[in-house]
């Protein structure tokens, strides 16, 4: 059970990592092109 | 945007191919725990905590090779591609020590000690924050490409020395291929599940590298037309 543990809690912090760090790209590119077609 | 969606589509299918081929299809493996225990599902860590630690030396990689084409012909386009080589590999630098770390306590009993493979890959990974840190404290694109080139080739040299650490210095951490002739020493469908998520874990963090060069593009035009 603790080796499952440690198994998912390995896992989770993958997928947290990727997923959060995705969102922050997203987030800066829509912002960018936001800004970028202000200037236009 | 039609290719980015089907590229993202494979990597998807990729993640969930490596996620049960991690976690269903690769045998229960038997590992050595502290105190003479045997260790069985934990082991499925080596599935992604490998990948990651790949992926980390390719990105590296990719930006060392960058910021030697930057300085080969001064193309701005190669500084800000490893500039984002750079960043998505600290990414996975984190993932894989922190997946490292959740393997080495029940393994090795602590989460983290001072072992030649742990203490270089802190060192590399510190390497790259100041990578990081001297960007974002330069101004002039030119100036801030330049240094940045020349740190990115330097910090790389500790990337082989981090590889055969394992090799070089009497180490907890295990040698993950030992080549016998031709051959490693992982079972056949440990490798095929090893297989696919290293492409599962290629495959995203080139997509990473691409969004986060348009970014640093995108930025660099903003910064050209004289905005913060």
């Amino acid at each position: 059970m603790k080796e499952l543990t440690y198994l998912f809690g390995a896992y989770s912090l993958v997928w947290l990592g990727i997923f959060v760090y995705l969102g922050i790209l997203h987030a800066r590119i829509r912002e960018l092109e936001q800004r970028l077609q202000e200037d236009e | 945007m039609r290719k980015r969606s089907a590229w993202l589509w494979i990597t998807g299918f990729l993640g969930l191919a490596g996620i049960w081929a991690a976690l269903l299809y690769a045998p229960r493996a038997q590992w050595p725990g502290p105190k003479g225990t045997v260790l069985g599902e934990v082991q499925r860590i080596f599935y992604f905590h490998v990948p990651l630690a790949w992926m980390m030396f390719f990105t590296f990689g990719l930006a060392a090779w960058w910021s030697f084409r930057y300085l080969a012909t001064r193309d701005l386009r190669f500084d800000l591609k490893a500039a984002s080589a750079v960043e998505v590999g600290l990414l996975f630098s984190v993932l894989a020590i922190g997946t490292g770390s959740l393997w080495a306590k029940p393994a090795w009993g602590v989460f983290w000690t001072w072992d030649p493979r742990l203490t270089t890959i802190l060192l590399l990974f510190l390497g790259y924050v100041a990578y990081a840190l001297l960007r974002s404290t330069l101004e002039d694109p030119e100036r801030r490409a330049r240094l940045s080139a020349i740190v990115g080739l330097v910090v790389f040299l500790n990337v082989p020395l981090t590889y055969f650490s394992v090799r070089l210095w009497r180490s907890l951490h295990p040698v993950v291929f030992l080549e016998k002739g031709s051959t490693v020493n992982v079972s056949p469908p440990m490798l095929v599940a090893l297989l696919v998520n290293l492409a599962f874990y290629t495959s995203l963090g080139l997509f990473l590298i691409r969004m986060r060069e348009r970014i640093a593009r995108m930025e660099h035009a903003l910064e050209l037309e004289g905005e913060p």
